[in-house]
């Protein structure tokens, strides 16, 4: 009956965790994750150890091209990231933005294919923006819609909202290919029309998307933590009792967010089309959507820490794939990588907000020891 | 219970260093509580000292980190709420757990497996019936002096019904020990009166009963003996008949303690919200206020008295303009009587309008008239203040919204009964949750973060805020902090009307009486109180008047000088014959 009572290990919550020691928990986390990455891929691959960091750092630090297509990559998911912050923050859990993206990529092409031969590219380019973000905010303000009005489950209905979005954009590419090969190929690719220009000595480099998706990051980061907006949303997403109390419209904070949502979605949408890829398809957003969604939550809502965990998942799963494709295994194993990469970063929250205390059973030592004594004599 | 101290005095139940810790909060240290068979023992504490804890180690929720636990002699060690039951311990918690969509009796035999100790007469049996449960909790309701329906549904219960179910379900269960929690918190005088009959019936048939309070008067009638927890330990346990109300006050919270709450006379009063006929539904849609009317004033504290669940959560809503109401109206006076016109909440056109219709005069008392003048001459007239109101203004609120009613200048404070489901914000700091009221002042569409800062920092010194810090979340505090927090932001607002309810709930002795003086002190700069509260005596020694609610209709408005609790306790319970 008594060894019931004494319990080995025992879990209490931390209460008093100075910031730095909360940054060197996750920072050891974060380390072990890639000591763990090398392991396995020695343990899978013909390659040593050390070869994996080799190829990872080659595949992310070679150069200057591959090393802004990294930033390009961090950039994409950060922005889609910081798209979902500010209805996460209400509490709104948008999982869809991986449709939201796509919509506004659909928007964005559509004026590259239909309207950019036809006009000055800067025009052009406000065109696509803003079919861009009629698409992206009319998908996410559907599910607002019907949150606000119905009270309708977010979480369903913004996913399911992202399967139509593939539909669409698989039956429009079907449509529009002309070759009936059910693949787009680059739209205005000799002339450019409607292009994001790109800067030369960079090779076809992703500098402008960089540019863009900062400036996109700063007027989040603004809106969250200093407007008026950013704090009505929080109440809302804290007591929607107390938002009533002040007279918060709630319906109205809801909707306005989710349009900010979509808006931010369908910047990574024109981007992946107008600045990158120049087609589409309906694996663009091929799940930053949801990978966004870890990125965010990791990041506490925090815009920078939000920057600096996309840059570390970005790293992990670009330069495990270049290992994968030098040392010679299968590329399904570098997402093996970037999920366990993810784990641990994600196990390293329960060290900073628990405590675990690990107390021996002072008698059954005692047995030991006597039975030890015992096999001594 | 003549000698308590004498040895040959049975020891039911007896703790030995109970331990107890929650992270770093100690909720219990090294607790020794003996109860003897046949007594009834009192345990009294602020909130937070630990009272229910030890309670819940005893039956089971909890398992306590050190100590042991001796029933009958025996060491036992008690690992869930069954454990207890089959030691003959069994606890009435404050929230009920009971199904709402049963009869009492199927709630009784809830849970009830063949090899429960039990007082069921074919407990050999592989089945049992309802029918004979039923008779069982018949005999036994008359045995103690119950009053109980074997085969009402619980959801048409009262809550003093409620109480005595869960009662009658424990005693079912043979137990030899029963535990109440708080049990007079949710009951009119007369029920308490009850209940303290049936606890001394079953006293008289050798059980023992612990009964967690802290309300002094109630133990002094009730209870053979009082342990006193504060902070987590037990401090001492004493014979009721050896001590008196104002020692274990003292013990309680372990300095002197002034229990007495001033109440200063009237300051000038005048209207100033008119509540006339309203109708309001609650949140199930069924009438919770049906037909109310009164007139607050300024200069005083009205007090609402009724069973929690009257309406008086729905009546101060509907005031807000958190509620609806088709009927009925509510109408602010703003003493605006010979004080000057401002462009605040006014737009120029309303101005002219007014003047049009005489409502302003000068200083020499001449009335104004803005014909053949231009708006700019208005606008110095009025920014000068030059011109005064007639008389005070007369608001109608029917139908705003709480931005709308401050957009007209008229600041109603409300602190809410359920504080961090409505009023504050958990998960954000201090400093936010003071931003809540004022965050739409600042600049551009930004929020300006300054001035709560510096409120934050003056109500912390002047409330006495215990918490790390500014930015600390508010969750995170003390019930008594957290309504310090609230308390002070709608005091800072500086209102006209100040409504609470029950804002000491939950709240230890210091921190009400606090909240009691800062009430009483609105009164006296002329605000217009009005305080829901649960405690009679306070009502009656806090407020001016004291309007009385029962099932949604108001049963009598009363002097609160010259009122006594039987009258207020019968006002509660009126039902009124609704022509």
């Amino acid at each position: 009956m008594k060894k019931d009572r004494e319990r080995i290990i025992r879990i209490s919550r931390r209460t008093n965790l100075k910031w730095w020691q909360k940054i060197l928990i996750k920072a050891i986390f974060v380390l072990v994750a890639f000591l763990m990455c090398g392991v396995i891929s020695s343990l899978v691959s013909p390659g040593s150890f050390f070869d994996f960091y080799e190829y990872m750092f080659n595949g992310t630090f070679y150069n200057t091209k591959i090393f802004v297509n990294l930033l390009w990559q961090a950039g994409l998911l950060f922005v889609i990231a910081i798209a979902l912050t500010p209805a996460f923050k209400m509490k709104f859990w948008n999982i869809g933005a991986e449709g939201q993206c796509l919509m506004g990529g659909l928007g964005a092409l559509i004026g590259l294919k239909f309207i950019a031969p036809f006009v000055p590219n800067i025009i052009a380019l406000c065109i696509e923006f803003l079919l861009a973000a009629i698409f992206a905010c009319s998908w996410a303000v559907i599910p607002a819609i019907f949150k606000a009005y119905f009270n309708t489950n977010e979480t369903l209905f913004t996913l399911m909202m992202n399967y139509i979005a593939m539909g669409i954009v698989a039956a429009c590419v079907v449509a529009w290919s002309t070759s009936g090969s059910s693949v787009l190929g680059v739209v205005n690719n000799v002339n450019h029309e409607g292009w994001l220009p790109f800067v030369e000595s960079f090779g076809n480099s992703y500098i402008f998307n960089i540019l863009i998706i900062i400036g996109a990051s700063i007027v989040i980061f603004l809106y969250l933590g200093f407007s008026q907006h950013g704090y009505e949303l929080q109440v809302v997403g804290g007591s929607r009792n107390t938002a009533k109390y002040l007279g918060i419209n709630v319906k109205s904070v809801i909707i306005r967010t989710m349009l900010l949502s979509g808006l931010i979605c369908s910047v990574a949408g024109f981007l992946m089309v107008v600045g990158a890829s120049h087609s589409i398809n309906e694996t663009l957003v091929n799940g930053r959507g949801f990978t966004a969604i870890l990125v965010s939550w990791l990041g506490e809502f925090n815009v920078p820490t939000m920057a600096i965990y996309s840059f570390l998942v970005s790293f992990v799963s670009i330069g495990s794939s270049n290992a994968a494709a030098w040392i010679g295994y299968s590329s399904t194993v570098s997402n093996v990588l970037t999920g366990l990469f993810f784990l641990l970063i994600i196990s390293s929250t329960f060290f900073v907000n628990f405590r675990v205390h690990i107390k021996l059973p002072k008698r059954k030592k005692n047995e030991e020891t006597a039975i030890s004594s015992k096999e001594g004599a | 219970m003549e000698n308590n101290t004498n040895s040959n005095i049975e020891k039911a139940i007896e703790l030995i260093g109970i331990t107890k810790t929650f992270g770093n909060v100690v909720a219990n240290k090294n607790i020794n509580l003996d109860v003897y068979k046949g007594e009834i023992l009192s345990i009294l504490g602020e909130n937070g000292s630990g009272k229910t804890t030890a309670m819940n180690v005893l039956s089971g929720i909890y398992a306590p980190d050190e100590g042991k636990i001796i029933v009958n002699g025996n060491e036992v060690l008690i690992k869930s709420p069954k454990d207890s039951l089959k030691l003959g311990i069994g606890m009435v918690h404050q929230h009920f757990k009971l199904v709402d969509v049963f009869t009492a009796v199927e709630n009784v035999v809830l849970g009830f497996s063949k090899d429960d100790t039990s007082t069921l007469s074919h407990k050999n049996s592989r089945k049992f019936s309802l029918k004979e449960a039923a008779k069982e909790i018949t005999l036994m309701c008359k045995k103690y002096g119950f009053e109980l329906d074997p085969y009402k549904k619980v959801y048409n219960m009262s809550v003093s019904e409620k109480q005595t179910l869960e009662i009658v379900k424990t005693l079912f269960r043979g137990v030899d020990v029963l535990i109440l929690d708080e049990p007079t918190a949710v009951l009119t005088p007369q029920e308490i009166k009850k209940l303290f009959d049936v606890v001394r019936n079953m006293k008289k048939d050798g059980k023992s009963i612990i009964i967690i309070t802290h309300k002094l008067n109630e133990v002094m009638e009730i209870s053979d003996r009082v342990a006193i927890f504060r902070k987590g330990e037990h401090v001492a346990t004493v014979e009721t008949k050896k001590t008196n109300e104002k020692q274990l006050a003292d013990m309680m919270v372990g300095e002197k303690i002034n229990l007495e709450i001033k109440r200063s006379e009237p300051n000038n009063p005048q209207d100033r919200l008119f509540v006339n006929n309203i109708f309001v539904k609650n949140n199930d849609g069924q009438m919770a206020i049906k037909g109310v009317s009164f007139t607050a004033r300024s200069g005083e504290i009205l007090g609402i008295a009724g069973i929690s669940g009257s309406g008086q959560k729905e009546l101060l809503e509907a005031i807000q303009g958190l509620r609806p109401y088709e009927t009925g109206e509510v109408t602010f006076q703003n003493p605006k009587e010979n004080k000057p016109v401002t462009f605040y909440h006014k737009t120029l056109k309303r101005v002219k309008f007014l003047a049009s219709m005489n409502q302003f005069h000068y200083k020499d008392g001449t009335p104004v008239s803005f014909k053949g003048m231009k708006d700019k001459e208005i606008k110095e007239l009025v920014n000068e203040g030059k011109v005064l109101f007639n008389k005070d203004e007369i608001v109608d609120l029917k139908g705003l919204n709480p931005k709308e009613i401050r957009g007209l200048g008229i600041r109603l404070s409300f602190v809410p009964e359920d504080r961090l489901g409505m009023g504050l914000v958990g998960n954000m700091s201090i400093i936010d949750n003071m931003m809540l009221r004022s965050y739409r002042h600042g600049k551009g569409g930004f929020v300006d973060r300054d001035r709560p800062k510096k409120l934050t920092k003056r109500i912390i010194k002047e409330l006495d805020v215990s918490t790390p810090s500014a930015e600390t979340q508010v969750s995170k505090l003390s019930g008594g902090n957290i309504q310090k927090v609230l308390v002070g932001r709608e005091i800072a607002l500086i209102p006209k009307v100040f409504m609470a309810a029950y804002p000491v709930r939950g709240l230890d002795i210091n921190s009400s009486y606090l909240i009691y003086k800062l009430l009483d002190k609105q009164k006296q700069q002329g605000i217009a109180v009005i305080y829901v509260g649960e405690d009679l005596d306070v009502l009656i020694d806090l407020c001016d008047r004291i309007l009385v609610l029962c099932d949604g209709h108001v049963t009598g408005i009363v002097d609160a000088r010259h009122t006594t609790k039987d009258e207020i306790g019968l006002l509660m319970t009126k039902h009124e014959e609704v022509q």
